[in-house]
């Protein structure tokens, strides 16, 4: 269950926000995170529900948007994004020696607030 | 109104992993993140680990699991200082609960490697850093020849893929160039070994691995 370890660290940065903005609803929470992270909307919204039941935040919706990954080749050192499943090949030379940006983390990119 | 920002979730733990590896560095000390299965055979792993060292290095181990201490038994009857983590339902261990575990870990003895063995799951560790050197990913060859693609993240950070229980292979149909094929697909880099922990058959280039290991930290 590390849905709710997510949760926590969510809940987190949205305490630190009202801080901020002094806002009394959230209405989205959109989370941006790698292709391979082990993270699922479902899931998450169900932990988040079940965390937030009987807070200020409770209703509010997320969604997860998995950003394209970054590589750089390691024969010609382009540097470039790609979508696919599997490693690419280096758009510039073709060189399939190529090396992904290795950032994993999960980030808040945006609060829509009342 | 909508706000934007580019907010770290995980920031608490990743606070916790630079702790960790900070406290690391200062006494010269390298850390390995054994991630696999239940029943991947990551103790027996690493109990036959134990007997090859011999003296050479001087190893510590965080054991993770739900409940008991069932591993950190059988590694201290090998006479290697041992932590025992109960994470309760945890399906991970986080970086806090290790830097407690280093501490105690490191207070009577002199260590200059220490090995986290994960709670068994191919998920959820995964995502969690602790302030390592690298992660270890071990894979036996009962689990199917499937897992590499099927639980991806893991297998593109790790530094070296442990291929276990290879004298079972010819009554599975478990197929090594299957998994190279997936590995290589996610993972240019790290290394793939093939062992037997029962046998200790194809320990040689992980005993290596671990001494290069430890030698790289020493010349720092």
């Amino acid at each position: 269950m590390h849905e709710l370890s997510v949760v926590d660290g969510i809940l987190r940065v949205v305490e630190i926000q009202k801080r901020k903005h002094r806002f009394s609803r959230v209405k989205l929470i959109e989370i941006i995170c790698g292709k391979y992270n082990c993270l699922s909307e479902d899931n998450l919204q169900f932990c988040f529900d079940a965390a937030t039941e009987s807070s200020s935040l409770k209703g509010a919706r997320l969604k997860i948007v998995r950003r394209g990954e970054d590589y750089r080749c390691a024969a010609c050192n382009a540097e470039f994004g790609a979508e696919s499943e599997s490693l690419p090949t280096c758009p510039a030379c073709r060189s399939t020696d190529v090396i992904p940006r290795m950032d994993y983390a999960v980030y808040v990119r945006s609060l829509e607030v009342e | 109104m909508k706000i934007k920002m580019r907010e770290r979730v995980l920031s608490s733990n990743d606070a916790w992993a630079r702790e960790n590896k900070a406290f690391l560095t200062e006494r010269n000390i390298r850390m390995l993140n054994l991630i696999g299965s239940p029943g991947a055979g990551k103790t027996c792993l690493l109990e036959k680990t134990i007997d090859l060292l011999g003296e050479r290095i001087a190893l510590g181990i965080i054991e993770g699991d739900l409940a008991t201490a069932k591993d950190a038994d059988r590694i201290r009857k090998k006479g290697v200082p041992v932590y025992q983590i109960n994470t309760g339902s945890g399906c991970h261990l986080n970086a806090r609960s290790v830097h407690k575990a280093m501490r105690e870990l490191c207070t009577d003895t002199p260590i200059n490697l220490i090995v986290v063995e994960n709670v068994g799951n191919l998920v959820c560790p995964a995502e969690f850093d602790l302030g390592e050197d690298a992660k270890v990913a071990v894979l036996s060859v009962t689990e199917g020849d499937d897992k590499v693609e099927k639980y991806p993240l893991l297998f593109t950070k790790v530094s070296v893929l442990l291929i276990t229980k290879m004298a079972l292979l010819r009554h599975t149909n478990f197929n090594l160039t299957t998994v190279r094929k997936a590995f290589r697909k996610l993972n240019r880099m790290a290394p793939l070994f093939s062992m037997d922990s029962l046998s200790g058959r194809g320990f040689s280039p992980w005993m290596e691995y671990l001494n290069a290991a430890v030698q790289r930290e020493d010349s720092k």
